[in-house]
């Protein structure tokens, strides 16, 4: 499969830029928070445009979704039993929040070695980095509670949530991953260790076509971040559109919207005060935002792509993962009642041979099938433009030159 | 999980590169561990039965040996005299031992065919109806995996690529692998030791050999297996 990234997005961008007038972001003149002081407070705006990555260390809960704990009773039957809380009439225009989901830290150790030893692939931790949080986003707009929903080639900074977070274990039967939701203030949300253990059937032909194997990860997840929004009041809801719209303005200006944002002594965002509705600059800011929406969006089409193609291979890499952890768990029983032969004997010498033997050669399968799951899934992640590329490379390449661009456009418009 | 140190691991291998002996013709010679320097041993090889060892051979050799020592021993004996040197060479039971390490050495080394790949970064000799030897270079040290069922470490010593396993009940494997000077030739030298046993070593030579040229490409993909595409135009 060919993966198609925008080129001639960016020309087309450029025109319609200049031809249509898109509303400002800014829907309300009157300030939010904070003080009509003009006082200069740079590392605010600074740090609107350039916040650095979040740190793992706030870590407040961890969840585990045990299979028993997701039986039917009543059934007998496995379905999911985190329900994912589903609104009918969708939310209303504050509650529509937007969420963007950073491409996740694959958890891979320093070295080639160290991973060796932990058992990970690199290669198909590269493609879960990608892959789950496009899953993510599935389960997120399926619950229409938000508003859009993208998958962020790297952080942005001007989204009303966002989720960012690392694989802590990814094995077949056991999913972890560190998440941690922070809303435009910068206030986190949590940072939780969502862990999920799958069935002995989740892989079955016959299950997977009602439901995938850690869906009950992603229901937990979109539950809470729902549970978190629901204990805001309107005026925080708004303040974070607002907050979001600024960082966004700023990350794109910051010389133009470093006064109308400040840190609090809580270290978060607050609004000084706001552009007036009318505030030009403002509206090429709304114009260029959503020409950039157009550009993620159609990024998001990739990933869309991606999981489409990597499903079914996925499935069966976790599937293969799963299959290997129940043999050798029936194995090491097998083992632990078999008669032990006189200790240093020949059939003693041979039994510890064949045991290391037979690990061995597990590992050097499990390795087999990892190359044949990136012999797969890497055309998918590598042909871009007819030429081989990294997609996580050329993505993040485009979408930091795409930003560039965006500069660019609002520099010429202001003649700054 | 074994309790094998790094430390001790590193300084195992380095004194069992350090005891090797020379290799005969037309094996080079090791030289000193000191320096790492690796060797191109990629391609395909096979087993050359004429130079390699023949483990019955080699166990009765041991086997005078032990009978002429065990007559010595017994001699003394009757002149009152008493060596304790020939006490572990001559015990019956300490033959049985090493009787018991040459079967297992035999049945390791027993592969016909060997292919190995090789990079800057790495190094995989698969080896017939046994798992690969497998080794990751990283900056001249030696690579160490310590799992469940057995330790291993393996990295150069000199030009010689020496793989060591410790296993549970004290079984000890050590692969030394060598080649020759003009590259046609291969030696794995493994010496297999117990905790009950002598340490009993086991030469085995292969000879380069180019497999039949193959008309197909094949890429090993997880949900159609192998997708193979002719290579003849």
């Amino acid at each position: 499969m060919s993966l198609r990234l925008p080129e001639s997005l960016l020309l087309l961008s450029l025109g319609a830029l200049f031809s249509h007038t898109l509303p400002a972001i800014a829907a309300e003149p009157e300030p939010a928070t904070g003080s009509e002081s003009t006082a200069a407070e740079p590392t605010a705006a600074e740090s609107a445009a350039a916040k650095p990555p979040p740190r793992w260390t706030t870590l407040e809960q961890t969840i585990v979704l045990q299979p028993e704990q997701r039986q039917n009773a009543a059934t007998g039957s496995v379905g999911n039993s985190v329900e994912l809380q589903i609104s009918s009439s969708g939310p209303s225009a504050d509650e529509a929040m937007e969420i963007g989901i950073a491409v996740l830290d694959p958890g891979l150790a320093a070295d080639s070695a160290s991973n060796r030893k932990l058992g990970i692939f690199p290669e198909i931790r590269e493609a879960e980095a990608r892959y789950l949080p496009y899953a993510l986003r599935r389960t997120l707009v399926d619950s229409n509670q938000w508003g859009a929903v993208r998958v962020l080639p790297e952080l942005d900074p001007g989204y009303e949530v966002l989720l960012t977070g690392r694989i802590l274990e990814s094995n077949g039967a056991t999913l972890s991953l560190q998440i941690q939701a922070r809303d435009s203030r910068d206030r986190l949300w949590f940072d939780r260790v969502y862990t999920v253990v799958a069935e002995e059937t989740a892989y079955l032909k016959t299950e997977r076509r009602l439901r995938r194997p850690f869906q009950d990860l992603y229901n937990q997840l979109a539950n809470d971040l729902l549970n978190y929004r629901q204990q805001l009041d309107d005026s925080e809801l708004r303040n974070i559109h607002r907050i979001a719209a600024v960082r966004h303005a700023a990350s794109l200006a910051p010389e133009a919207f470093a006064e109308y944002l400040e840190l609090n002594q809580d270290g978060l965002f607050q609004l000084r005060r706001l552009p007036a509705r009318e505030d030009p600059m403002m509206a090429r800011i709304g114009r260029i935002r959503e020409q950039e929406y157009l550009f993620i969006d159609t990024t998001d089409e990739q990933y869309a792509e991606l999981y489409t193609e990597m499903t079914p291979v996925y499935d069966l890499w976790r599937q293969f993962l799963r299959e290997q952890l129940s043999f050798r768990e029936a194995w090491e029983a097998r083992l632990a009642t078999r008669d032990k032969p006189r200790s240093g004997s020949y059939q003693a010498l041979k039994q510890v041979y064949n045991n290391f033997k037979w690990e061995k050669i597990q590992r050097q399968e499990l390795q087999v099938l990892a190359e044949g799951f990136d012999n797969e899934i890497a055309p998918t992640s590598l042909v871009l433009e007819g030429s081989v590329v990294n997609l996580n490379g050329s993505l993040d390449e485009r979408y930091r030159e795409w930003r560039r661009i965006l500069q660019q456009i609002y520099s010429l418009e202001t003649g700054a | 999980m074994h309790r094998l140190s790094a430390i001790l691991g590193l300084g195992l291998l380095a004194a069992c590169a350090g005891s090797q002996a020379p290799l005969p013709s037309p094996i080079a010679a090791p030289a000193e561990p000191t320096q790492a320097r690796s060797t191109d041993f990629a391609g395909h090889w096979e087993m050359d039965y004429s130079r390699s060892d023949n483990v019955d051979d080699k166990l009765q050799r041991l086997y005078r040996e032990w009978q002429r020592a065990a007559e010595r021993r017994a001699n003394m004996d009757r002149r009152g005299q008493n060596n304790p040197a020939y006490a572990v060479n001559t015990n019956p039971r300490g033959f049985r031992s090493l009787l018991d390490v040459a079967r297992l050495a035999d049945l390791i080394t027993s592969s016909q065919v060997l292919e190995i790949k090789q990079s800057d970064q790495d190094i995989e000799i698969q080896r017939e109806n046994d798992f690969a030897l497998s080794c990751v270079f990283t900056e001249g040290e030696p690579e160490i995996v310590v799992a469940e069922l057995g330790a291993e470490i393996c990295g150069w010593a000199g030009h010689q690529l020496v793989f060591r396993m410790q296993l549970p009940d004290g079984l000890d494997i050590v692969h030394r692998v060598t080649m020759s000077l003009d590259g046609e030739r291969l030696h794995i030298a493994t010496q297999v030791d117990s905790k009950s046993s002598q340490p009993f070593t086991l030469d085995r030579y292969y000879y380069r050999f180019d497999p039949l040229p193959d008309d197909y490409s094949c890429e090993y993909t997880l949900s159609r297996g192998n997708v193979c595409q002719s290579e003849s135009p």
